[in-house]
């Protein structure tokens, strides 16, 4: 069954179909999330709810369009919604335990450096970006997608999106100094 | 290592932290159970709610009735400002009307001094008038007799001394100059 079967059925409510797209999107879906959320179990919810919007919406999905930049949407538009809320409760650790120079120089990061501090490290690194700059970064510099995707994911301007990006990127650069020094 | 090197390097890093996604299984039966339970066979309450409000989901259907909505109130908006215009209108003849009459001393009523205003502002315009009967059958006495005293007789209508005077004033201003025509 390809992709465009298995959406056809999804949108014709079959389970079976719809089980089989969530095996196949679910992890793509995670990494998103935490990327921009930085947080396991966060992210987890996130994925949870994603499927379930993708579910009761997928019958206005055009199947002539991507389905990842469609499920890009939810996400983006979850995780949007989560920082908004999380923002207030977000835990900044110490960053003087960190050894940045060793992390960068070292070739696997994961001997220094668990997942949950990593996570953290990156929360630390992004904790000046706005909403917006966050996912601007996140879908460029982290998932590789161009302007025009993440303009056509995000719905914000093609010179909303590289302006956002570029004082990402600057505030990021300036973390980066920040605690290398 | 200089500036570009390292926020390359760390962004490389950044990449590379995913963590696995641990019961992923759990998470699609948590999802499909949820779906499952949002296709059971409503209540009787859920199906006569939705009976009654199940069209807003439809969304070419709520566009539409919002569509139309906004048409109904800018009719109505129109249809007020259309109204609002026109009684302005006619309240602004009315006074222009009541004001160009300067001959009325004690202020009679509003219809008398419209009354008058378009019986002797305007004779030539051609404009028709209401009369009560007895209002009419009093003033064409007093013009057949020729005597504007017969305003006063029994049963006069107008009661109202300054409309008494103005009937008067302008009946003895005719028979002057119906005198004068008749001398010359």
């Amino acid at each position: 069954m390809d992709q465009i079967a298995i959406i056809e059925a999804c949108k014709n409510k079959n389970q079976a179909a719809f089980r089989t797209l969530m095996e196949h999107y679910a992890e793509f879906a995670y990494t998103v999330a935490f990327r921009i959320v930085n947080d396991k179990e966060e992210a987890k919810d996130l994925v949870q709810e994603t499927f379930i919007t993708v579910w009761d919406k997928i019958r206005g999905f055009h199947s002539e369009k991507p389905f990842s930049n469609w499920l890009y949407r939810i996400i983006v538009n979850k995780c949007y919604d989560a920082l908004r809320k999380n923002k207030k409760n977000m835990v900044h650790p110490e960053q003087s335990q960190w050894n940045i120079p060793e992390l960068l120089s070292h070739d696997d990061p994961e001997t220094i450096m668990d997942h949950r501090e990593l996570a953290y490290l990156i929360r630390s690194f992004t904790r000046n970006l706005s909403r917006k700059q966050k996912m601007v970064f996140v879908l460029s510099d982290l998932q590789g997608l161009t302007h025009d995707e993440i303009s056509e994911i995000t719905g914000m301007l093609k010179t909303s999106v590289k302006s956002n990006l570029n004082h990402a990127r600057k505030k990021i650069r300036f973390m980066l100094t920040k605690y290398m020094s | 290592m200089n500036k570009k090197d390292a926020y390359s390097k760390l962004v490389t890093r950044f990449k590379s932290v995913v963590p696995p996604l641990e019961n992923k299984e759990q998470i699609i039966d948590y999802v499909m159970n949820h779906i499952e339970s949002k296709n059971r066979e409503p209540g009787r309450f859920i199906r006569l709610l939705d009976l009654l409000f199940g069209w807003v989901h439809v969304i070419w259907l709520r566009r539409a009735m919002a569509v139309t909505a906004i048409c109904l109130i800018i009719l109505f908006t129109g249809q007020q400002f259309l109204l609002m215009q026109r009684l302005t209108k006619l309240e602004n003849q009315i006074i222009k009307s009541v004001e160009s009459e300067s001959v009325i001393e004690d202020g009679p009523g509003m219809k008398q001094q419209v009354l008058m205003n378009l019986m002797f502002e305007r004779p030539a315009s051609g404009d028709s008038i209401t009369l009560s009967r007895e209002e009419f059958e009093a003033l064409l006495k007093a013009y057949i007799l020729d005597r504007p005293d017969a305003l006063s007789d029994p049963p006069y209508p107008l009661e109202d001394p300054s409309l008494k005077r103005f009937f008067r004033k302008n009946l003895r201003e005719q028979t002057d100059q119906d005198d004068l025509k008749s001398k010359i």
